[in-house]
């Protein structure tokens, strides 16, 4: 199945992911109605910038998800497509999940009390996000297209192609 | 970022402290939830001119190589760099056409509270810019230089007088030659607007040089403001005050003045200099009285004519306010934070707007007209009185921390010093050592503070290793207020970092005038549009060296710079010829061409270009090996 | 293959889904002594604060695993005949045993403390009595200003009954707050209406026709129509006390959980075994733990071979009235060595406890986004190398690990 991969080297840190993902979140899934929507609709993704790098840190899905692992009310679980998602009427805001999660890509929902995080868009084919990456530092692609492409990488890269 | 990474001003820092603890938001703050910013703003690879947009390049080639309408990288960088000189020439030209407006209201007898101060610079600027002087009254003579100065904002036949009978001959020539010569301060900004839009100019270096047309016409208008405030204020002497946060007096109305224009906060330090005002904030409580601060640009207009201190600048403006004692901030217009509105919220401090195209919600206007000015001045005054009396005395807290600041060298007073040295040839001081080395050259510092650097650290690193190598060094604006903060605008600077050659001649000038020691290390030659002191005292030193300013031995930077108008300014200090260092990037990277033409192209055409170094002690390394070089093309050692 | 279960938590649970997940074939039998079985058991303050919720799991996993569930107590453990004696007779026989009994409160020896409106709070049944109980009661006192204390306090209140919080140590949420972090969160217990007494321990309580007194060494006293107790919890290790299983405050295990009997092994609050950090035996009381050591214990005993590392009895995420924390690690370090890092401003609380290049405690009050970053430094004890500034400014992000020389398991 293909997967959401990121490429640091390519992120400009536009943001136009944050915007995606949050208008994609919202009550009418359009930007403009999305800006007036109070209260606004939250990212569920997050871009990140340290010396020399900048990249948006999204949610795995992890395999092995502590987030899920540590739910104490029932509230996150695994769709059929192994993502790991939200039955919102559980959620009792008790944080555990944002405190498990090594990536910090869950936050709270101040207004409703609950936590939010990444759903992959599970409606859509192409998340979000990586839809409205201008530069294609977010892309779907097989996990094994992924590796196919980093060794031919790594051997021009030795071969000093 | 911790707090050492925002300023390396202990008192800016003490201030960011209180402000964390009050839970207040900061510069700093805003800058952090800023975050990264966006690659292709940074890049210049973002158009929004057109409604089909906003479009987006992607300098990695895998997106869009153009715009809808076809830009490519080269135009939309062009296009945006010319609309942020545009914008900066637009604010100068405000500026100078402000106080153009004044004069001659003023020579016309329609605003008492303008006379003309300084009758000997009205007949100065007259006879350069071809206004008969002889036997003439300086109304008379006033009304003229109004009005030739208000002609050169609209598009003229001829070049605009301003920058002509300003610059070397060398310069007008190379000027016509590449047809970058304005005729007219806002028509230029106007057509600069015009060829940047949907569907005009597409030829990137046509673009470029449309935008050094338009610099020089940013040139321009800065020189007339520079004139006609001396006309109006008296023009700038030497003077000795102090700079920093304390200089707010916990028992005095404190008012600070801040933004550029000196026509109302002039008169408001004039007002609040008399008895009834001063009796006014004795009887609120205020046994210190009334005390006037400086920010900014203004700031630096009413320290060098007044000798007002300077509470801060730039980037730390918000600390003034953190102290907890300001209790008016008077604003005019540029480079004034809207989110002073907020911080003043969290105190008693009243934010008082004056300026019809400068208001800020939830600040007090208190709208300025020249009829008007002292009234104005008066009731600004009376609203910071009421304002001490909401003061709280718990949130008191002034770093008590400021330095002396040796200010006001302006031209005038700088060859008037010269010339107790030399009564003959006041420059002849300056030529012969710049000759022999003793000044191995001459940068000028301009700027601001920028957010992404840690405050002041790029000046203080970059001027002690200048001095050290016998670089004289002019500072303005916001470049002026971190020397200012940090002491190096004292004799006692020189003394201590500069080398023995620019000691030796910083003593001599000093002794001379009598000053019992050395000049201050910097000069301080005013606020930013008085860019154009520092451009005359260059174009002196060429007409008596006989040669061009891009064979002269100075250089300029702007190590922390922020706004369109200081891009305007090291636009035209290039096209003037001067080697121009920038500490930040500008958002230019995202074109080659752009770029080469800026940083290399810029040299063959003008013989100055930009050189673009974050790392301070690189940049300073790379400003002497400039300077060796144009000392080597006049033959002089190195 | 045989597996029997001990318990119904989050412990047991885990284990016989980990164990169905590697047997297929597997006899599962899980003995639970409580009625309502599974349960998320940190959810049953919601019955008292609503009178009813559903504190049941979404997916059933009794069904969806296959597991026989019991419900009996269990009397011990017979090592030769690898059975396990029921209160009902029954003896049902073993080749792998879990135990995950838990842990029950701890309830004090002080005069007068067991009696009519006295209760618990540990199981559904308790809430549900607390629950029966709170008519007609204007005042309740909670004895004990732990989570479970604050959390029934905060459910009591919610039903409109007055409710004083009596903790005898100096501040409330000792080990998991400082004490700025603990006036934070009494303040805003104060803001609901929740008294608090602290550094006075409880001496005494009598009934007189259903009013009760609480009465303290510092010789005040509460009258309340409702007590409950929360004085903490303590390994349920009755059962096994003598059946030859080693046991110390709790059934000791080794790395893979299992016990000095070879078959046994044991998950969850019943545990006794490393602190991660101080690497000191200990036991964990959180939901979370017991989830993790259930994983493991139940990957182990169909066949796997998983070390368990140890964990952090401090780790708890909380929402106190309005408040989101997260604490983990050490708060408050009796040891040398630490270096304390404090962030205290409008709507915020930072505390980060360094010792050397780790990190080993941090407290979020107020603003808890990216604690996860910070929990996984202390419980995957990652050296922070030059991140160490970074960490103490609060800042860090998911970002800041990659392309450090030692990313540990936070790398892609």
């Amino acid at each position: 199945m293909k997967q959401i991969f990121v490429r640091p080297d390519r992120c400009m840190a536009c943001k136009g992911c944050e915007t995606a993902c949050a208008v994609q979140h919202s009550a009418d899934k359009t930007l403009f109605s999305a800006v007036l929507q109070s209260p606004p609709p939250m990212k569920r993704l997050f871009v990140e910038a340290a010396e020399g790098i900048r990249m948006p840190v999204i949610c795995r899905h992890c395999e092995d998800a502590p987030c899920l692992r540590a739910c104490i009310s029932g509230c996150l679980y695994r769709d059929d497509h192994g993502f790991v998602r939200r039955r919102k009427e559980r959620c009792i805001g008790c944080w555990t999940c944002i405190m498990l999660c090594p990536f910090g890509v869950i936050t709270r929902d101040r207004e409703k009390h609950i936590a939010v995080k990444c759903d992959r868009c599970h409606r859509l084919d192409v998340p979000a996000c990586v839809n409205a990456c201008p530069t294609r530092a977010l892309v779907m692609a097989e996990p094994e297209e992924v590796a196919a492409d980093r060794r031919q990488k790594a051997v021009r890269a030795e071969s000093g192609g | 970022m911790s707090d050492q990474g925002k300023s390396t001003d202990s008192a800016t820092l003490s201030a960011i402290g209180e402000a964390r603890k009050a839970g207040i938001e900061t510069v700093w703050d805003r800058y952090q939830a800023q975050v990264p910013q966006c690659g292709f703003g940074e890049t210049g690879l973002c158009c929004r001119h057109c409604l089909q947009g906003p479009c987006r390049i992607d300098p990695f080639g895998e997106g869009a190589r153009t715009g809808v309408c076809g830009a490519d990288a080269d135009v939309m960088v062009a296009r945006g760099l010319s609309r942020a000189i545009a914008a900066g020439a637009a604010s100068h030209g405000g500026h100078a056409k402000h106080l153009a407006h004044t004069l001659l209201k003023s020579a016309k007898g329609e605003a008492g509270d303008y006379p003309l101060k300084d009758e000997a610079k009205l007949r100065a600027v007259a006879g350069r810019i071809g206004i008969k002087t002889e036997g003439r009254e300086a109304r008379e003579i006033a009304v003229d230089v109004a009005e030739k100065a208000l002609q050169e904002f609209s598009e003229k036949e001829s070049p605009l007088v301003w920058a002509a009978t300003t610059v070397t001959k060398g310069r007008v020539e190379t000027f016509l030659k590449l047809g970058v010569v304005p005729q007219g301060i806002d028509s230029t900004v106007a057509e600069s607007m015009h060829r940047t839009t949907y569907g005009v100019d597409a030829d990137p270096v046509n673009i470029l040089l449309g935008a050094v047309k338009c610099a020089l016409a940013d040139y321009a208008a800065c020189h007339m403001a520079t004139d006609i405030a001396d006309i109006l204020f008296g023009t700038p002497q030497p003077v000795v005050t102090r700079a920093n946060l304390g200089v707010i007096k916990s028992d005095s109305v404190n008012i600070a003045l801040h933004g550029h224009n000196p026509l109302l906060s002039d008169i408001i330090v004039q007002v609040a200099g008399e008895q009834e005002m001063n009796e006014l904030a004795v009887a609120a409580g205020a046994s210190g009285g009334i005390n006037i601060v400086g920010v900014c640009c203004t700031g630096n207009e009413v320290m060098m004519r007044h000798r007002i201190p300077l509470a801060t600048s730039s980037v730390s403006q918000e600390t003034a306010i953190l102290t907890g004692a300001l209790d008016a901030m008077v604003v005019d217009y540029q480079c004034i934070m809207p989110a002073l509105a907020g911080a003043a919220e969290c105190y008693h401090t009243q934010l008082i707007t004056t300026m019809p195209i400068a208001k800020i919600p939830n600040a007090l206007h208190i709208g300025f007209s020249e009829a008007g000015a002292r009234d104005c001045a008066k009731e600004i005054i009376r609203a910071a009185t009421d304002a001490f009396k909401k003061r709280d005395p718990a949130r008191i807290n002034i770093p008590g921390i400021s330095s002396a600041a040796f200010a006001g060298f302006s031209t005038e007073a700088i060859l008037s010093a010269l010339s107790l040295v030399d009564k003959d040839d006041p420059l002849k001081p300056i030529t012969d050592n710049i000759a022999s080395g003793n000044i191995y050259g001459v940068c000028l510092f301009a700027g601001c503070n920028n957010v992404k650097i840690t405050q002041d650290a790029n000046y203080t690193a970059m001027i002690t290793e200048l001095v050290k190598n016998n670089v004289l060094i002019l500072a303005t604006g916001c470049a002026s207020g971190a020397f200012a903060r940090h002491g190096f605008m004292t004799p006692e600077a020189t003394e201590k970092y500069a080398g023995d050659g620019l000691k030796a001649v910083l003593t001599a000038v000093g002794q001379a005038a009598g000053l019992n020691g050395p000049l201050p290390l910097v000069l301080h030659m005013g606020s930013c549009v008085d860019n154009s002191r520092a451009a005359d005292i260059a174009v002196a030193i060429a007409d008596k060296l006989g040669v061009d300013l891009n064979m002269l031995p100075v250089v300029a930077s702007a190590p922390e710079p922020v706004t369109e108008k200081a891009v305007a300014i090291g636009t035209w200090a290039v096209a003037a010829g001067l080697p121009t260092h920038l500490g930040i990037v500008p958002p230019v990277l995202g074109s080659r061409t752009v770029t080469e033409v800026l940083t290399s192209t810029a040299k063959e055409l003008f013989g100055g270009y930009f050189i673009v170094e974050t790392d301070p002690l690189k940049a300073a390394e790379k400003l002497l090996s400039v300077l060796g070089e144009r000392r080597r093309g006049l033959g002089l050692g190195s | 293959m045989n597996y029997i279960i001990i318990g119904g938590g989050i412990a047991g649970i885990t284990a016989a889904k980990a164990v169905r997940r590697r047997d297929a074939q597997a006899e599962i039998t899980m003995i639970s002594a409580e009625k309502t079985c599974p349960y998320y058991r940190p959810l049953i303050p919601l019955l008292i604060e609503k009178g009813d919720a559903d504190v049941t799991y979404a997916e059933d996993p009794i069904s969806e695993y296959k597991i026989n569930l019991l419900q009996d107590r269990v009397v011990r453990v017979a090592l030769q005949e690898r059975d396990v004696v029921l209160a009902s007779g029954k003896r049902p026989g073993f080749d792998k045993l879990l135990i995950a009994t838990g842990s029950r409160p701890v309830i004090p020896g002080i005069e007068g403390i067991s009696g009519p409106g006295i209760y618990t709070l540990r199981t559904v049944d308790d809430a549900l009595r607390i629950n029966a109980a709170v008519q007609g009661v204007k005042k309740a006192a909670v004895i004990g200003g732990g989570f479970v204390g604050i959390k029934a306090a905060l459910a009591l209140i919610r039903r409109g009954i007055e409710v004083i919080i009596i903790e005898q140590l100096g501040q409330i949420l000792s080990r998991r707050l400082d004490a700025r972090g603990a006036e934070i969160v009494s303040e805003a217990l104060a803001r609901r209406g929740i008294k608090i007494m602290t550094g006075s321990p409880v001496s005494r309580i009598t009934h007189d026709s259903g009013r009760i007194t609480v009465r303290l060494e510092s010789g005040s006293t509460t009258e309340a129509g409702l007590v409950v107790v929360a004085a903490g919890v303590r390994p349920d290790i009755e059962a096994f006390r003598d059946s030859g299983i080693k046991t110390g405050r709790g059934i000791l295990v080794g790395e893979t959980l299992e016990t000095n009997v070879p078959g046994i092994y044991a998950a969850g609050d019943v545990v006794e075994f490393r602190d991660l950090l101080t690497g000191r035996p200990c036991v964990s009381g959180l939901w979370s733990n017991a989830e993790e050591m259930g994983r493991i214990a139940g990957s182990n005993m169909a066949g796997d071979r998983i070390k368990f590392e140890g964990f952090l009895p401090v780790m708890n995420a909380a929402d106190i009235a309005g408040i989101p924390l997260v604490s983990a690690g050490i708060i408050e370090p009796v040891e040398e060595g630490h270096e304390t890092v404090t962030d205290d401003r409008p709507g915020r609380y930072r505390r980060l406890v360094f010792r050397g290049d780790r990190l080993e405690g941090a407290l979020f009050i107020g603003d808890v986004r990216n604690a996860g970053i910070y929990v996984n430094l202390i419980k995957n004890r990652i050296p922070l190398g030059g991140l160490k500034e970074k960490a103490a400014s609060g800042d860090l992000q998911y970002v800041h690990f990659i392309k450090t020389p030692q990313p540990g398991r936070l790398a892609v």
